[in-house]
């Protein structure tokens, strides 16, 4: 078995060594930042964009169409290698300046060539403007907001199976490396409202849509409760305007809250998570390091039949408060100690059953043989 | 165990093969705590100290399937006499350490079927974020069908002994498996059929199927729905409903109804199931708006309907940048009423005010500032109120690395006066591998 181990180690350390060798950090300004526009586009009114942007109509990749440079400028421009002007001596400048920038990457597979062939429009300005449909061109300095936004693409391909499953990487390129916000216009993929509630249900449907943006890695933050070594609010006491469901002191809380709804406690914690901290605390009965004698945590009335708190009532409305402490699995529970039965037909305290109506109904004598746990009350079967 | 070595060594050569990550996503937080713990009427304090490690390659092309290996984990040393309460994990050691998250996940037929191998959480249909040791499979079938199914053992913390009453998790199991199938009409409609088995050394914890529906009429409506079976009980363990709505722009509405079965939440095997049959309905919505310029307002409500009587759960609030993203400050009220009846244990409740602040100081310097108030409506341990304040100090530094300080103080019905510190060294970077131009 420790070899299996060693092997598994290796493989993960060896895959990931292999996969980061190549790496380099992603800077957030790739996508967040657009650059800014060296051309003048309002003083070449009447011309055809592809009458500049040659290379675009053949373009399968962006990127791959490089601006127009000092060539195509100098078809007309004919004094721009020998500037005359200051004018010009800026343009020239603008026009050489492109070649040194450094290369944009892109987060979308996009094909101007596919999209031009399958547009048909009489004027080709018309095609472009089928996606890129603002009529203000930039100017120089102003920043290039030529990047149509996504509505753009789903006003003609609907998407709705690559949406439905989740296949998002044949357009953009990854999401993980350029997550896009929480789209607020597609109810789907809003995180907003009381997400933290709701995003269980969504969750239980899409995971991979999920998966998309989220890896495992960050679900684990909250959700993998058996290993994490202390709570989320605990790591980030920073994040102020983070809804966190146990920030702040907690723990003088937890009884209101898990009183309030103690199925959800349930989801991510179980018993000994609870009945860890109340021995330390010397409530649970388990407690062995203070002799033996633990503080009782219970209110009075608690083993006084027609009290307003007594225990079977408190139980009934509420039995994951008992799990608390009283929930060692098996037949080894403070509870049977009364609530056995004492014979066929005869069960505990007072005669009464403790089980809730419509229980025997659903478990039958053949049943209870076969279960330890009922056979310790059950002792006949 | 040859075959399970041969196995894994098959999946050590696919994944030292890997040729390259598109992406790879890289974490690091080493935390320094002191914290004062109360345990049965006495203060200890304890200092541990923390690093947590998160990385994930994912798209790793190979010409047979593209890869994901993911790795979430940490290792921690107590520097003081007293050990941290670790979630109730057992450990007699200084050092202790644990594994979130580890697996490899190929996927082939242009990721229309995947298998993931190794530590993971489950989330689809109801397996209720199971996290274990084992293998999903998902598979994307033609006609909008999809099938997806996982096996494997339960987590248990700090490699402890799977199963029984010790172990932490949410299942008290040594043997989990489940699976869905569904079927959705794109951009329309998700409906979902699922089962989820667990046993505790051959004894049944859970056996229960269920549903979800997903129903998408338009683009600014959805309709969610799921629900859950216990097969072992004969009894509906939980259906939940909801719609998500928006009706104007920036205005989020969610209205949604819950019918719960709590004690369908405790494992079979144990003695407290037997019991009680409770249930418990609630109904209520939120409200979310921001269409004021840089304010945002929240609000929640829930009826808490149960058979002892009727309780309200509320929350209001906003958020304000007055400057700015680089100003934020809020203010939040919240009321808790349990319908406990005439038991004194379930019936308390309480008021929270809350102020928060967040300034950038400087160019790379944030601070912030949490201010806590809880009002109980009845003693919590002979105290009626509950402080605390916050105060954080975070320095972004260059090439992905940021560190913080911060500062707790209160006065809890648990600790008459409290002191936390805790400071932090964090490195977060996402790595390309591929330039795509």
């Amino acid at each position: 078995m420790k070899t299996s181990r060693l092997i598994l180690v290796a493989a993960f350390a060896g895959g990931l060594l292999t996969a980061c060798k190549f790496a380099r950090p992603v800077s957030p300004k790739t996508h967040e930042e657009p650059r800014s526009s060296l051309f003048p586009h309002e003083k070449h009114g009447g011309f055809d964009c592809v009458d500049c942007h040659t290379s675009i109509p053949k373009a399968t990749r962006l990127g791959e169409a490089a601006l127009p440079g000092v060539v195509k400028c100098a078809e007309c421009h004919t004094d721009l290698q020998k500037p005359t002007d200051e004018q010009t001596r800026q343009a020239a400048t603008a026009a050489a300046s492109l070649g040194s920038r450094e290369p944009h990457e892109y987060q979308l597979s996009f094909s101007h060539a596919d999209h031009l062939r399958g547009i048909k429009t009489k004027e080709v300005n018309d095609a472009c403007k089928t996606c890129h449909r603002d009529d203000q061109l930039p100017e120089v300095g102003a920043p290039r907001k030529t990047t149509p936004t996504m509505q753009a693409c789903t006003a003609c391909h609907i998407h709705k199976k690559e949406v439905a499953e989740a296949r998002c990487t044949p357009c953009h390129v990854s999401l993980r490396r350029y997550p896009l916000k929480p789209i607020e216009a597609l109810v789907g993929l809003s995180h907003q409202g009381n997400f933290i509630r709701e995003h269980g249900k969504i969750t239980g449907s899409s995971a991979a849509t999920c998966a998309q943006c989220h890896d495992q890695t960050y679900c684990a933050t909250c959700h993998s409760t058996a290993t994490v070594p202390f709570r989320r609010e605990i790591q980030f006491p920073e994040a102020v305007q983070a809804d966190f469901i146990h920030r702040g002191d907690y723990v003088s809380r937890h009884q209101v809250e898990a009183s309030a709804d103690p199925a959800s406690c349930r989801k991510c914690h179980g018993s000994f998570f609870c009945d860890s901290c109340h021995t330390q605390q010397n409530i649970s009965h388990r407690n062995t390091t203070a002799g033996g004698a633990p503080r009782d945590p219970h209110p009075r009335g608690w083993a006084t039949p027609g009290s307003g708190d007594f225990h079977g009532t408190a139980a009934r409305q509420n039995i994951i408060t008992c799990a608390g402490c009283h929930d060692q699995q098996g037949p080894a529970n403070l509870c049977v100690t009364c609530h056995r039965s004492f014979g066929p037909g005869v069960p505990g305290v007072a005669g009464k059953s403790p089980h809730p109506p419509g229980y025997a109904s659903k478990h039958g004598r053949d049943e209870i043989r076969k279960n330890g746990m009922c056979v310790a009350c059950h002792t006949n079967g | 165990m040859t075959r399970l070595r041969l196995l894994l060594l098959g999946a050590a050569l696919v994944a030292a093969s890997a040729p390259r990550a598109d992406t790879v996503q890289a974490s690091s937080t080493t935390l320094l705590l002191g914290r004062q713990d109360w345990r049965d009427g006495s203060l200890q304090t304890a200092v541990p100290l923390y690093e947590l490690v998160n990385l994930d390659a994912s798209d790793v092309r190979t010409p047979y399937a593209n890869f994901e290996i993911a790795l979430s984990t940490w290792g921690a040393l107590d520097m003081a006499d007293v050990r941290f309460w670790q979630n109730g994990a057992l450990t007699g050691s200084r050092f202790t350490g644990d594994v979130n998250v580890g697996f490899i996940r190929a996927s082939f037929l242009g990721q229309r079927l995947s298998l993931k191998l190794g530590r993971q959480m489950v989330a689809d249909g109801n397996a209720r974020m199971v996290q274990l040791d084992g293998g999903e499979a998902r598979l994307l079938l033609p006609a909008g069908f999809g099938l997806s199914g996982y096996a494997g053992s339960p987590v248990a913390p700090r490699f402890a002994t799977r199963g029984g009453n010790l172990a932490v998790g949410n299942i008290h199991a040594t043997f989990a498996t489940g699976g869905r199938v569904s079927w959705q009409y794109p951009g329309l409609l998700d409906v979902g059929a699922s089962l989820a088995m667990a046993t505790d050394h051959g004894d049944p914890i859970r056996q229960d199927m269920g549903a979800d529906v997903r129903l998408t009429p338009h683009r600014l409506v959805q309709l969610t729905g799921s629900t859950w079976w216990s097969l072992y009980e004969g009894r509906l363990g939980e259906a939940s409903f909801a719609a998500l709505l928006f009706p104007v722009r920036h205005l989020d509405v969610t209205v949604d109804y819950r019918h719960i079965l709590p004690d369908l939440f405790l494992p079979r095997n144990s003695i407290l199931s037997v019991f009680v049959s409770e249930k418990r309905n609630d109904l209520g919505g939120a409200v979310r708006f921001g269409g004021v310029k840089n304010l945002v307002l929240d609000a929640d409500y829930h009826l808490l309907l149960q058979d002892s009587g009727q309780g309200h759960w509320a929350r209001g609030k906003a958020t304000l940048h007055p400057t700015g993203p680089a100003t934020t400050v809020g203010a939040e009220l919240s009321l808790l009423k349990n319908a406990g009846g005439t038991s004194e244990i379930n019936d308390n409740g309480y008021q929270e005010v809350r102020l928060f602040g967040a300034r950038q100081l400087a160019r790379a310097v944030t601070g912030t500032l949490d201010l806590m108030a809880y009002f109980f409506d009845k003693d919590v341990n002979g105290q009626s109120r509950s402080l605390a304040a916050t105060a954080t100090l975070a320095y972004e530094l260059p090439r992905g690395w940021r560190a913080a300080l911060a500062g707790t103080a209160g006065s809890t019905p648990y600790l008459e006066t409290q002191f936390e510190i805790m400071a932090k060294l964090a490195y977060q970077q996402t790595y390309a591998v591929r330039r795509v131009k």
